[in-house]
């Protein structure tokens, strides 16, 4: 089930939901978009780089630094 | 996921074990259970700490929190083992020893949980990740200040006006509720920060570590205050929440290695 229209949104969430949850992954989504200052509905792939970076450092605090630059590299092959 | 399990089963059983042994047993028996049972639910919680500890692969800060976290278990263990082995081994009266060895190691596993919550809490500010609400921390914040009015009136006033304990026993009796309230306090920022994430293993460790020190701390208030009065002996069922804290510190670190696991798995498919 789609949960963006914007299709990079759609597939970071798919990556980092299982990890984080639905709720959190939303909501992480939503504020690295707003601190890069895009939203959730006008991520470019020029904006993926510097969105993946920013969730891996969120990520870290919980999966530590090899698991989280795992996902963050998934996020980056988009 | 079998050694969480195990671990939860464990737990149960350790606590109904405690509950039966505390209300028909007494004498040396009663001793030398209220003596191994903290020791060993240590030892499980600094067990629980080292496999989390061991999980994380480089010394990041979350490794540093982590082992921060691992060396107040070893601490608390060393603690307690010293504690029972100079009660039960040296025939010591410890309700009329303090501060003893064991304290100090007591003491350092304060600071040692202290600084890894701090990290973990100064992590999670910087992770990006949603804050919460402001009507959420007005609330803890006037529930800290009720606590922290409630410990203060009760036990820390008493302590300090007492004109017959020396200095030194008034520094440890102080000390251990203010570092309740630290490891408390610290705890509940933590577990309101992971109730954001609704249910899921990413939320367990923080939720189990939260968990364990409030039950460990309430305990330890609750001694402070009963010990102070010259209330409290030999198989209180107040070490039912030592014993509790301790176990869901341990289980704390299984989801921690259970979390980062998995995610190596799935991320390798």
């Amino acid at each position: 089930m789609n949960t963006y229209n914007n299709l990079y949104a759609q597939r970071i969430y798919e990556i980092i939901s299982p990890i984080i949850g639905e709720l959190m992954a939303k909501g992480s989504i939503r504020a690295q978009c707003k601190s890069l200052g895009i939203t959730e509905n006008t991520i470019e792939h020029k904006d993926i780089p510097a969105l993946s970076e920013r969730l891996r450092k969120g990520l870290v605090l919980f999966l530590g630094t090899e698991n989280a630059n795992m996902v963050a590299s998934k996020i980056l092959k988009l | 996921m079998k050694r969480i399990k195990i671990l939860w089963l464990l737990t149960a059983f350790i606590l109904l074990i405690n509950f039966i042994v505390y209300k028909t047993v007494s004498g040396n028996l009663l001793l030398y259970i209220s003596d191994f049972l903290p020791a060993l639910c240590s030892f499980v919680a600094t067990y629980g700490m080292y496999l989390a500890f061991k999980g994380f692969k480089s010394y990041d800060f979350v490794k540093v929190a982590w082992l921060l976290l691992l060396i107040g278990t070893f601490f608390d263990f060393l603690a307690e083992s010293i504690y029972g082995i100079l009660e039960v081994v040296f025939s010591v009266d410890m309700n009329n020893t303090f501060p003893s060895i064991a304290d100090l190691f007591w003491c350092g596993s304060y600071i040692a949980y202290f600084l890894g919550l701090i990290m973990l809490f100064n992590g999670y500010r910087e992770s990006g990740f949603p804050l919460g609400n402001m009507k959420m921390f007005a609330l803890l914040s006037l529930l800290f200040t009720l606590f922290c009015v409630t410990v203060i009136y009760f036990l820390l006033i008493p302590i300090i006006q007492d004109g017959e304990t020396s200095t030194l026993s008034k520094f440890f009796y102080l000390y251990y509720p203010i570092g309740d309230i630290a490891t408390v306090s610290l705890s509940a920022i933590l577990l309101y920060f992971i109730s954001q994430f609704g249910k899921g293993l990413i939320t367990m460790p923080w939720k189990m570590l939260a968990l364990g020190f409030f039950f460990f701390s309430v305990s330890d208030l609750l001694y402070s205050y009963f010990g102070w009065n010259d209330t409290y002996g030999s198989g209180n069922l107040i070490d039912m929440g030592w014993h509790l804290g301790y176990l869901l510190v341990g289980i704390a670190g299984l989801y921690q290695r259970e979390l980062v696991d998995s995610v190596k798995e799935r991320s390798s498919l």
